[in-house]
Protein backbone atom coordinates (compact mmCIF):
# COMPACT_ATOMS: atom_id res chain seq x y z
CA UNK A 1 0.00 0.00 0.00
CA UNK A 2 1.21 2.95 -1.04
CA UNK A 3 1.71 6.04 1.80
CA UNK A 4 -0.14 8.95 2.79
CA UNK A 5 2.86 10.83 1.27
CA UNK A 6 2.56 9.38 -2.43
CA UNK A 7 -1.08 9.59 -2.08
CA UNK A 8 -1.22 13.40 -1.79
CA UNK A 9 1.88 13.58 -4.90
CA UNK A 10 -0.65 11.10 -6.90
CA UNK A 11 -3.65 13.60 -6.63
CA UNK A 12 -1.32 17.10 -6.60
CA UNK A 13 -0.20 15.83 -10.02
CA UNK A 14 -3.06 15.07 -11.60
CA UNK A 15 -4.94 18.22 -10.06
CA UNK A 16 -2.01 20.25 -11.19
CA UNK A 17 -2.97 18.64 -14.57
CA UNK A 18 -6.67 19.05 -14.61
CA UNK A 19 -7.48 22.45 -12.60
CA UNK A 20 -4.86 24.68 -10.67
CA UNK A 21 -8.35 26.38 -9.14
CA UNK A 22 -9.26 22.85 -7.38
CA UNK A 23 -5.37 22.10 -6.41
CA UNK A 24 -5.57 25.68 -4.68
CA UNK A 25 -8.92 24.87 -2.88
CA UNK A 26 -7.91 21.87 -1.71
CA UNK A 27 -4.88 23.63 0.42
CA UNK A 28 -7.58 25.42 2.20
CA UNK A 29 -9.47 23.96 5.32
CA UNK A 30 -12.53 22.32 4.15
CA UNK A 31 -14.65 24.42 7.62
CA UNK A 32 -15.85 21.31 8.44
CA UNK A 33 -15.54 20.56 11.74
CA UNK A 34 -16.96 18.41 14.46
CA UNK A 35 -18.09 19.11 18.69
CA UNK A 36 -15.54 18.77 21.31
CA UNK A 37 -14.53 14.95 21.91
CA UNK A 38 -16.74 13.56 19.39
CA UNK A 39 -14.31 10.71 18.44
CA UNK A 40 -14.15 10.18 21.46
CA UNK A 41 -17.89 9.81 22.71
CA UNK A 42 -18.48 8.27 19.13
CA UNK A 43 -17.09 5.15 20.50
CA UNK A 44 -18.66 5.14 23.38
CA UNK A 45 -22.14 5.32 21.97
CA UNK A 46 -21.15 2.79 19.47
CA UNK A 47 -19.95 0.32 21.89
CA UNK A 48 -23.02 1.26 23.67
CA UNK A 49 -25.43 0.60 20.78
CA UNK A 50 -23.98 -2.95 20.33
CA UNK A 51 -24.90 -4.26 24.15
CA UNK A 52 -28.37 -3.57 23.07
CA UNK A 53 -30.53 -6.19 21.52
CA UNK A 54 -30.54 -5.65 17.58
CA UNK A 55 -33.57 -4.47 16.65
CA UNK A 56 -35.91 -5.59 13.78
CA UNK A 57 -36.35 -3.44 10.82
CA UNK A 58 -39.30 -1.52 10.78
CA UNK A 59 -41.73 -2.92 8.49
CA UNK A 60 -40.77 -6.19 9.72
CA UNK A 61 -41.65 -5.54 13.49
CA UNK A 62 -44.74 -3.84 12.46
CA UNK A 63 -46.09 -7.18 10.80
CA UNK A 64 -44.89 -8.88 13.69
CA UNK A 65 -46.25 -6.87 16.01
CA UNK A 66 -50.09 -7.29 14.00
CA UNK A 67 -50.07 -10.51 14.28
CA UNK A 68 -48.02 -11.40 17.93
CA UNK A 69 -51.50 -12.17 19.05
CA UNK A 70 -52.47 -14.91 17.20
CA UNK A 71 -48.78 -16.44 18.81
CA UNK A 72 -50.22 -17.08 22.06
CA UNK A 73 -50.39 -21.18 22.66
CA UNK A 74 -54.18 -21.53 22.96
CA UNK A 75 -54.83 -19.81 19.74
CA UNK A 76 -51.74 -20.62 17.92
CA UNK A 77 -53.26 -24.78 19.16
CA UNK A 78 -57.01 -23.07 17.75
CA UNK A 79 -55.72 -22.01 14.72
CA UNK A 80 -53.84 -25.20 14.02
CA UNK A 81 -56.73 -27.48 14.71
CA UNK A 82 -58.80 -25.52 12.50
CA UNK A 83 -56.74 -25.54 9.42
CA UNK A 84 -55.75 -28.96 9.80
CA UNK A 85 -59.98 -29.91 9.45
CA UNK A 86 -60.41 -27.43 6.62
CA UNK A 87 -57.33 -29.26 4.80
CA UNK A 88 -58.91 -33.01 5.89
CA UNK A 89 -62.61 -31.75 5.05
CA UNK A 90 -61.02 -30.41 1.22
CA UNK A 91 -58.89 -33.19 0.85
CA UNK A 92 -62.33 -35.86 1.43
CA UNK A 93 -64.19 -34.09 -0.47
CA UNK A 94 -62.11 -34.06 -3.62
CA UNK A 95 -61.33 -37.49 -2.94
CA UNK A 96 -64.78 -38.49 -3.10
CA UNK A 97 -65.84 -36.27 -6.23
CA UNK A 98 -62.86 -37.42 -7.96
CA UNK A 99 -63.77 -41.26 -7.51
CA UNK A 100 -67.65 -40.80 -8.20
CA UNK A 101 -66.37 -38.89 -11.49
CA UNK A 102 -64.38 -41.79 -12.01
CA UNK A 103 -66.62 -44.69 -11.31
CA UNK A 104 -69.14 -42.90 -13.76
CA UNK A 105 -66.96 -42.85 -16.31
CA UNK A 106 -66.16 -46.27 -16.19
CA UNK A 107 -69.87 -46.88 -16.98
CA UNK A 108 -71.04 -48.69 -20.18
CA UNK A 109 -74.10 -46.40 -22.37
CA UNK A 110 -76.29 -49.60 -21.93
CA UNK A 111 -75.91 -49.09 -18.36
CA UNK A 112 -76.18 -45.84 -17.94
CA UNK A 113 -79.73 -45.89 -20.19
CA UNK A 114 -80.75 -49.01 -17.94
CA UNK A 115 -80.38 -46.86 -14.97
CA UNK A 116 -82.10 -44.23 -16.30
CA UNK A 117 -85.21 -46.67 -17.42
CA UNK A 118 -85.19 -47.87 -13.55
CA UNK A 119 -85.43 -44.44 -11.90
CA UNK A 120 -87.27 -42.39 -14.09
CA UNK A 121 -89.93 -41.62 -11.55
CA UNK A 122 -86.78 -39.97 -9.87
CA UNK A 123 -86.18 -37.71 -12.57
CA UNK A 124 -88.04 -34.37 -13.03
CA UNK A 125 -90.71 -34.65 -15.84
CA UNK A 126 -90.47 -30.91 -16.35
CA UNK A 127 -86.37 -31.45 -16.84
CA UNK A 128 -87.28 -34.07 -19.55
CA UNK A 129 -89.62 -32.47 -21.25
CA UNK A 130 -87.20 -29.73 -22.06
CA UNK A 131 -85.01 -32.29 -22.70
CA UNK A 132 -87.14 -33.80 -25.29
CA UNK A 133 -88.51 -30.61 -27.29
CA UNK A 134 -85.15 -29.67 -27.72
CA UNK A 135 -83.45 -30.66 -30.98
CA UNK A 136 -81.05 -32.84 -28.95
CA UNK A 137 -83.54 -34.63 -26.94
CA UNK A 138 -86.17 -35.67 -29.74
CA UNK A 139 -82.98 -36.87 -31.99
CA UNK A 140 -81.67 -38.66 -28.77
CA UNK A 141 -84.26 -39.77 -26.51
CA UNK A 142 -84.68 -43.47 -27.07
CA UNK A 143 -87.79 -44.65 -26.13
CA UNK A 144 -86.88 -48.67 -26.23
CA UNK A 145 -90.28 -49.23 -28.21
CA UNK A 146 -88.81 -52.38 -30.33
CA UNK A 147 -89.32 -54.83 -27.03
CA UNK A 148 -93.21 -53.34 -26.59
CA UNK A 149 -96.80 -54.87 -28.11
CA UNK A 150 -99.23 -51.97 -29.47
CA UNK A 151 -101.06 -52.61 -26.48
CA UNK A 152 -98.18 -51.31 -24.04
CA UNK A 153 -97.03 -48.89 -26.39
CA UNK A 154 -100.98 -47.35 -26.07
CA UNK A 155 -100.66 -47.55 -22.17
CA UNK A 156 -97.31 -46.04 -22.37
CA UNK A 157 -98.30 -43.05 -24.29
CA UNK A 158 -101.41 -42.61 -22.40
CA UNK A 159 -99.47 -42.63 -18.81
CA UNK A 160 -97.25 -40.08 -20.32
CA UNK A 161 -99.78 -37.73 -21.66
CA UNK A 162 -101.82 -37.58 -18.54
CA UNK A 163 -98.60 -36.33 -17.08
CA UNK A 164 -97.90 -33.30 -19.02
CA UNK A 165 -99.17 -30.63 -18.92
CA UNK A 166 -101.40 -29.01 -22.66
CA UNK A 167 -98.30 -26.22 -22.75
CA UNK A 168 -95.92 -28.49 -22.15
CA UNK A 169 -97.43 -30.77 -24.91
CA UNK A 170 -97.10 -27.45 -27.59
CA UNK A 171 -93.62 -27.29 -26.72
CA UNK A 172 -93.52 -30.65 -28.29
CA UNK A 173 -94.43 -29.50 -31.89
CA UNK B 1 -0.58 6.57 20.66
CA UNK B 2 -2.07 7.13 17.23
CA UNK B 3 1.10 6.04 16.27
CA UNK B 4 0.67 2.52 17.62
CA UNK B 5 -2.86 2.15 15.83
CA UNK B 6 -1.80 2.84 12.69
CA UNK B 7 1.29 0.14 12.87
CA UNK B 8 -1.05 -3.20 13.70
CA UNK B 9 -2.59 -4.64 11.06
CA UNK B 10 -6.09 -5.18 10.33
CA UNK B 11 -5.34 -8.60 10.17
CA UNK B 12 -4.24 -8.84 13.58
CA UNK B 13 -7.16 -6.64 14.34
CA UNK B 14 -9.67 -9.19 12.83
CA UNK B 15 -8.01 -11.63 14.95
CA UNK B 16 -9.10 -9.93 17.91
CA UNK B 17 -12.63 -9.37 16.91
CA UNK B 18 -12.96 -13.17 15.83
CA UNK B 19 -12.34 -13.89 19.50
CA UNK B 20 -15.30 -13.46 22.56
CA UNK B 21 -12.31 -12.74 24.47
CA UNK B 22 -10.44 -9.99 22.46
CA UNK B 23 -13.34 -8.63 21.30
CA UNK B 24 -13.13 -5.36 23.18
CA UNK B 25 -9.69 -4.74 22.13
CA UNK B 26 -10.04 -5.17 18.42
CA UNK B 27 -13.00 -3.17 19.13
CA UNK B 28 -11.10 -0.33 20.53
CA UNK B 29 -8.32 -0.92 17.88
CA UNK B 30 -10.36 -0.55 15.14
CA UNK B 31 -12.01 2.57 15.92
CA UNK B 32 -9.38 4.00 16.86
CA UNK B 33 -7.84 3.24 13.32
CA UNK B 34 -10.74 3.46 11.39
CA UNK B 35 -14.03 5.57 12.86
CA UNK B 36 -11.69 9.50 11.48
CA UNK B 37 -11.32 8.52 8.47
CA UNK B 38 -14.83 6.81 8.02
CA UNK B 39 -16.36 9.45 9.64
CA UNK B 40 -15.15 12.44 7.02
CA UNK B 41 -15.81 9.98 4.30
CA UNK B 42 -19.30 9.92 5.30
CA UNK B 43 -19.14 14.04 6.06
CA UNK B 44 -18.11 15.36 2.92
CA UNK B 45 -21.30 12.37 1.45
CA UNK B 46 -23.85 14.03 3.69
CA UNK B 47 -22.37 17.51 4.44
CA UNK B 48 -24.22 17.76 7.69
CA UNK B 49 -22.29 16.85 11.38
CA UNK B 50 -25.89 15.31 12.77
CA UNK B 51 -26.32 13.02 9.55
CA UNK B 52 -23.16 12.04 9.62
CA UNK B 53 -23.21 11.16 13.33
CA UNK B 54 -26.45 9.04 12.66
CA UNK B 55 -24.84 7.21 9.39
CA UNK B 56 -21.27 6.54 10.87
CA UNK B 57 -22.88 5.19 13.83
CA UNK B 58 -25.71 2.88 12.11
CA UNK B 59 -22.48 2.12 9.73
CA UNK B 60 -19.63 0.93 12.66
CA UNK B 61 -22.96 -0.97 14.44
CA UNK B 62 -23.05 -2.85 10.99
CA UNK B 63 -19.28 -3.69 10.92
CA UNK B 64 -19.16 -5.05 14.72
CA UNK B 65 -22.15 -7.08 13.65
CA UNK B 66 -20.72 -8.48 11.06
CA UNK B 67 -17.21 -8.76 11.32
CA UNK B 68 -17.29 -11.91 12.13
CA UNK B 69 -18.65 -13.31 8.81
CA UNK B 70 -16.37 -10.93 6.75
CA UNK B 71 -14.05 -13.74 4.60
CA UNK B 72 -11.31 -11.11 3.73
CA UNK B 73 -11.89 -11.72 0.08
CA UNK B 74 -11.06 -8.22 0.17
CA UNK B 75 -9.06 -5.39 2.74
CA UNK B 76 -10.71 -4.49 5.76
CA UNK B 77 -10.26 -0.63 5.01
CA UNK B 78 -12.19 -1.12 1.51
CA UNK B 79 -14.83 -3.44 3.20
CA UNK B 80 -15.27 -0.55 6.03
CA UNK B 81 -15.42 2.18 3.12
CA UNK B 82 -17.93 -0.09 0.97
CA UNK B 83 -20.33 -0.31 4.14
CA UNK B 84 -20.19 3.28 4.75
CA UNK B 85 -20.55 4.42 1.40
CA UNK B 86 -23.77 2.50 0.72
CA UNK B 87 -25.03 3.51 4.12
CA UNK B 88 -24.28 6.99 3.19
CA UNK B 89 -25.83 6.36 -0.25
CA UNK B 90 -29.11 4.98 1.08
CA UNK B 91 -29.51 8.13 3.61
CA UNK B 92 -28.96 10.51 0.39
CA UNK B 93 -31.95 8.38 -1.03
CA UNK B 94 -34.24 8.98 1.30
CA UNK B 95 -33.58 12.12 2.13
CA UNK B 96 -34.12 13.05 -0.96
CA UNK B 97 -37.19 11.38 -1.29
CA UNK B 98 -38.39 12.90 2.03
CA UNK B 99 -37.35 16.47 0.22
CA UNK B 100 -39.21 15.93 -2.70
CA UNK B 101 -41.81 17.89 -2.28
CA UNK B 102 -39.65 20.97 -0.85
CA UNK B 103 -39.51 23.72 -3.49
CA UNK B 104 -35.99 24.47 -3.13
CA UNK B 105 -33.48 23.59 -5.47
CA UNK B 106 -30.67 20.78 -4.01
CA UNK B 107 -27.56 23.36 -4.67
CA UNK B 108 -29.82 26.33 -2.07
CA UNK B 109 -30.81 23.16 0.58
CA UNK B 110 -26.91 22.46 1.08
CA UNK B 111 -26.23 26.07 1.23
CA UNK B 112 -28.85 26.37 4.18
CA UNK B 113 -28.07 23.49 5.95
CA UNK B 114 -24.27 24.48 5.90
CA UNK B 115 -25.39 27.86 7.25
CA UNK B 116 -27.42 26.52 9.38
CA UNK B 117 -25.00 23.97 10.56
CA UNK B 118 -22.77 24.75 13.93
CA UNK B 119 -20.07 22.68 12.50
CA UNK B 120 -19.13 24.45 9.50
CA UNK B 121 -17.17 27.77 9.81
CA UNK B 122 -16.23 27.52 5.88
CA UNK B 123 -15.28 30.22 3.19
CA UNK B 124 -17.55 31.27 0.70
CA UNK B 125 -15.16 29.66 -1.67
CA UNK B 126 -15.85 25.95 0.52
CA UNK B 127 -19.59 26.74 0.70
CA UNK B 128 -19.31 27.05 -3.18
CA UNK B 129 -17.53 24.04 -3.83
CA UNK B 130 -20.19 21.98 -1.31
CA UNK B 131 -22.90 23.78 -4.14
CA UNK B 132 -20.58 22.55 -6.76
CA UNK B 133 -20.90 18.71 -5.46
CA UNK B 134 -24.32 18.82 -5.39
CA UNK B 135 -24.72 19.71 -9.29
CA UNK B 136 -23.00 16.45 -9.74
CA UNK B 137 -24.70 12.87 -10.96
CA UNK B 138 -24.27 10.52 -7.14
CA UNK B 139 -21.86 8.48 -9.08
CA UNK B 140 -19.57 11.32 -10.27
CA UNK B 141 -19.95 12.62 -6.81
CA UNK B 142 -18.55 9.72 -4.83
CA UNK B 143 -15.48 9.47 -7.03
CA UNK B 144 -14.54 12.81 -6.51
CA UNK B 145 -15.09 12.44 -2.80
CA UNK B 146 -12.84 9.53 -2.44
CA UNK B 147 -10.16 11.01 -5.13
CA UNK B 148 -10.30 14.55 -4.28
CA UNK B 149 -10.13 14.65 -0.40
CA UNK B 150 -9.81 10.72 0.49
CA UNK B 151 -6.83 10.82 -1.33
CA UNK B 152 -7.51 7.14 -2.65
CA UNK B 153 -5.88 5.48 -5.20
CA UNK B 154 -7.72 4.29 -8.20
CA UNK B 155 -6.98 0.83 -8.01
CA UNK B 156 -8.39 0.90 -4.23
CA UNK B 157 -11.50 3.05 -5.31
CA UNK B 158 -12.26 0.50 -7.85
CA UNK B 159 -12.54 -2.20 -5.19
CA UNK B 160 -14.58 0.19 -3.25
CA UNK B 161 -17.08 1.30 -6.50
CA UNK B 162 -16.95 -2.03 -8.54
CA UNK B 163 -16.01 0.13 -11.47
CA UNK B 164 -13.02 -0.13 -13.33
CA UNK B 165 -10.13 2.13 -13.13
CA UNK B 166 -10.44 3.67 -16.56
CA UNK B 167 -13.77 4.35 -15.51
CA UNK B 168 -12.91 6.24 -12.36
CA UNK B 169 -10.75 7.60 -13.88
CA UNK B 170 -13.07 9.64 -16.57
CA UNK B 171 -15.41 10.43 -14.01
CA UNK B 172 -13.17 11.83 -11.95
CA UNK B 173 -12.17 14.06 -14.79
CA UNK B 174 -15.44 15.16 -15.95
CA UNK B 175 -16.24 15.97 -12.15
CA UNK B 176 -13.35 18.12 -11.88
CA UNK B 177 -14.67 19.95 -14.71
CA UNK B 178 -17.61 20.42 -13.94
CA UNK B 179 -17.10 21.77 -10.95
CA UNK B 180 -14.28 24.05 -12.43
CA UNK B 181 -16.83 24.77 -14.76
CA UNK B 182 -19.19 25.75 -12.04
CA UNK B 183 -17.08 27.76 -10.11
CA UNK B 184 -15.44 29.95 -12.70
CA UNK B 185 -18.94 30.86 -13.75
CA UNK B 186 -19.74 32.28 -9.98
CA UNK B 187 -18.60 35.39 -8.49
CA UNK B 188 -15.55 36.05 -6.60
CA UNK B 189 -13.88 32.72 -5.58
CA UNK B 190 -11.55 33.57 -2.60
Amino acid sequence: MKDSQNRKSDIQQELEALSPLLLRLKGQESGLTVPPNYFRNLEKEVAEKLVTPQQESSWLSKIAASYRWSLQPKLAFSFAAIAVLVVAGLWVLNRNQESEVAEFAQLSSEEIESYIDRNIDDFDLDLLVEYAASDQGVSSIKLHTESLNEEELGEYLDDYIDELELDKLDDLY
Amino acid sequence: MSQNHSQISDEEILNLLKEEASFDSGFSLLMAKYQERLYWHVRRMVVEHEDANDVIQNCLVKVFRNVRQFEQKSQLYTWLYRIATNEAITFLKKKKRRAAHALDAPESMVINQLEADPYFDGNRAQMLLQQALTKLPDRQRQVFLLRYFDEMPYQEMSEILETSVGALKASFHHAVKKIEHYLSNVQSVD
